[in-house]
């Protein structure tokens, strides 16, 4: 008789404290639903350039992503060009009118970022994609992969074209950036062929972050 | 009483009949034969009303009086009611009414003992309240033939007078003397101070029967909601939803939620998403709702806690963070030991949404120990009404 008490005791217990879906319980006080959360991982790169102590940045209005300009330049180096910052400058020929050009110069930042890649490192190359339309007198030259300002020597042509892509950068990480330089070499040629004089002129630049 | 009468009439007019001849004796011959139709059992049973199980609750008899119960109930209408009643929470879909839970049952009510040429009405009414908490008074409802009394909208509240009893049947004639009409209890949902919980509640319904459009009562029963007494329980939930502007909540299992392609640049954020500033990586954002519902408890606020559970197999990856306000800065790391997380907010009330933001950290690692694919984590609420 005490056996068959406990069991229907046992019975009543179960059937009073029955739970049901963990979103809700009668009787209770307390209930602690769950909820699953799930997300896809993706590998993410992000080239942002911007502007550093010389040559502000303005804003694009071709389609492109940043934009500079040096304002009016001549080969005598005898405009001050639009970039007044302490980081850009311009390097005037040694011989003006007649052995080599002027060079309008100016730093800029760069800033990789990559993030789910399984590499930790990058490079940043560029190359002249759309060309000056007097690429006779105006020339883009960049200063390498120096964070300092290149002498006047070491400022070398831009590649025109994805094939001819000038290294910028190597062994970039992400979330460093980078100060590089870059100019607009003004061609000392004086002729009745010479093109573009008096009217602005712009080409754009390429810039390629590879994070193999 | 009325033999008696008439037995005493008729010996007031035996003395006058001996004495005026065969008038009299006609008349006394009359009465006698009025005295046997009144003295025999009549060929018609006296009217009553009758109770029966119809598709709902078990309804036994008590003489000529009837007794079941509605069994265990809370005004949330969580878990499974008792066989033959069916129970909808309120408001909603299923139910119009105020804050709490119907259930309801079908019985089948007779007018017995009509003689042919007799309509019946049977009309009905509470009796006997339900006693505890006035409050939290279960109030029963009825539903009136010819409904088909499965939805909450075919009930209506019941007088407890029998100035203001409901037509529950009418227009009963042999031989469809009989109809299936319904029977509900509407459990309020309250907390604090009219918070109630227990056993020990009946109340009674009486059924009373009226004739050929007479205002008089021929017959009356009862149905008495005792066996065994009714039990109002306690209750929770906590449900989780999609905020506006925010990522979906899917109620599965218990909820889910898909962030989606995440990237350590919070580069392209979904629909629902925005992205917060987090030193290593991002912060992916969505405000969602959490919805606290909690009945007959003595406390009329409750606290709500989260934690990780399971924690993403990527943990240095991915990590979840809460925050009230999505902002940059209030976004805090949820705590991945469940054992006692702590509370985000103590003041949560009854059916009061709360709106939080969940953050998803994706780290911008890159390397060795970088991770790219679809990972997954188990975040725990917790509501507590003290």
């Amino acid at each position: 008789m005490k056996r068959t008490t406990l069991a229907i005791i046992v019975t009543l217990l179960t059937m009073a404290s029955t739970t049901f879906a963990a979103t809700q319980a009668s009787p209770g006080t307390s209930v602690a639903p769950t909820m699953q959360i799930s997300a896809t991982v993706q590998t993410a790169i992000r080239l942002t350039l911007a502007a550093s102590t010389g040559c502000a940045f303005s804003a694009p209005t071709g389609g492109q992503d940043f934009a500079m300009n040096f304002g009016t330049v001549d080969a005598l180096a005898i405009n001050a060009g639009a970039c007044v910052g302490a980081g850009a400058g311009k390097y005037a020929p040694t011989s003006p009118g007649v052995s080599d050009d002027t060079i309008y110069y100016s730093n800029y930042s760069l800033t990789p970022e990559f993030t789910s890649q399984a590499q930790a490192n990058g490079t940043i190359s560029a190359y002249v994609s759309t060309n000056f339309a007097a690429n006779d007198s105006l020339t883009i030259v960049h200063g390498g992969t120096a964070a300092a300002l290149p002498a006047q020597g070491a400022f070398a042509a831009m590649g025109v074209g994805a094939v001819n892509s000038t290294n910028i950068a190597t062994s970039v990480v992400s979330g460093t950036a980078l100060t590089r330089w870059i100019g607009v070499e003004v061609a000392h040629t004086s002729s009745a062929a010479v093109a573009g004089v008096g009217t602005s002129q712009s080409a754009t630049v390429t810039y390629t972050l590879t994070v193999p | 009483m009325l033999t008696r009468n008439l037995q005493a009439r008729e010996h007031a007019t035996l003395q006058p009949a001996g004495h005026a001849g065969g008038t009299e004796r006609g008349l006394s011959c009359l009465a006698s034969i009025l005295f046997l139709l009144m003295a025999i059992p009549s060929a018609f049973p006296a009217t009553s009303v009758t109770l029966q199980t119809k598709g709902g609750i078990a309804i036994a008899s008590v003489g000529a009086n009837y007794k079941s119960s509605f069994g265990t109930m809370n005004a949330l209408a969580i878990g499974t009611p008792q066989a033959g009643v069916t129970a909808v929470a309120c408001p909603g879909t299923l139910c119009a009414l105020a804050n709490g839970a119907l259930y309801f049952t079908t019985l089948q009510v007779t007018a017995a003992g009509m003689k042919p040429a007799d309509t019946g009405v049977i009309k009905a009414y509470v009796s006997t309240n339900f006693t505890g908490s006035a409050a939290s008074a279960m109030q029963i409802y009825a539903c009136p033939s010819p409904s088909a009394c499965n939805a909450a909208s075919q009930f209506s509240i019941l007088g407890t007078t029998v100035a203001t009893e409901a037509s529950l049947a009418t227009g009963l004639k042999n031989p469809n003397n009989f109809a299936t009409v319904g029977l509900a209890i509407f459990l309020p949902d309250n907390d604090g101070v009219s918070a109630f919980t227990g056993g020990g509640q009946f109340g009674i319904v009486t059924f009373n029967l009226y004739l050929n459009g007479s205002g008089a009562i021929s017959a009356s029963t009862t149905l008495d909601f005792n066996n065994p007494t009714e039990t109002v329980q306690n209750a929770v939930q906590l449900n989780l939803a999609t905020a506006p502007s925010g990522l979906t909540v899917t109620p599965a299992s218990d909820f889910s939620m898909n962030f989606g392609n995440v990237n350590g640049l919070g580069i392209a954020p979904g629909a629902g998403l925005t992205t917060v500033a987090q030193a290593g990586g991002i912060i992916y954002s969505t405000p969602y709702q959490l919805l606290p519902v909690f009945t007959d408890i003595n406390s009329a606020t409750s606290s709500l806690k989260v934690c990780v559970s399971t924690p993403f197999t990527n943990a240095l990856i991915l990590s979840l963070y809460d925050s009230p306000s999505g902002s940059a800065g209030t976004f805090n790391a949820i705590t991945t030991s469940c054992i006692s997380p702590p509370a985000f907010t103590t003041t949560a009330t009854d059916r009061s949404t709360v709106t939080r933001y969940l953050g998803l950290f994706v780290a911008n690692t890159n390397g060795p120990g970088s991770f790219r694919g679809t990972d997954t984590a188990w975040l725990t609420y917790t509501l507590t009404v003290p």
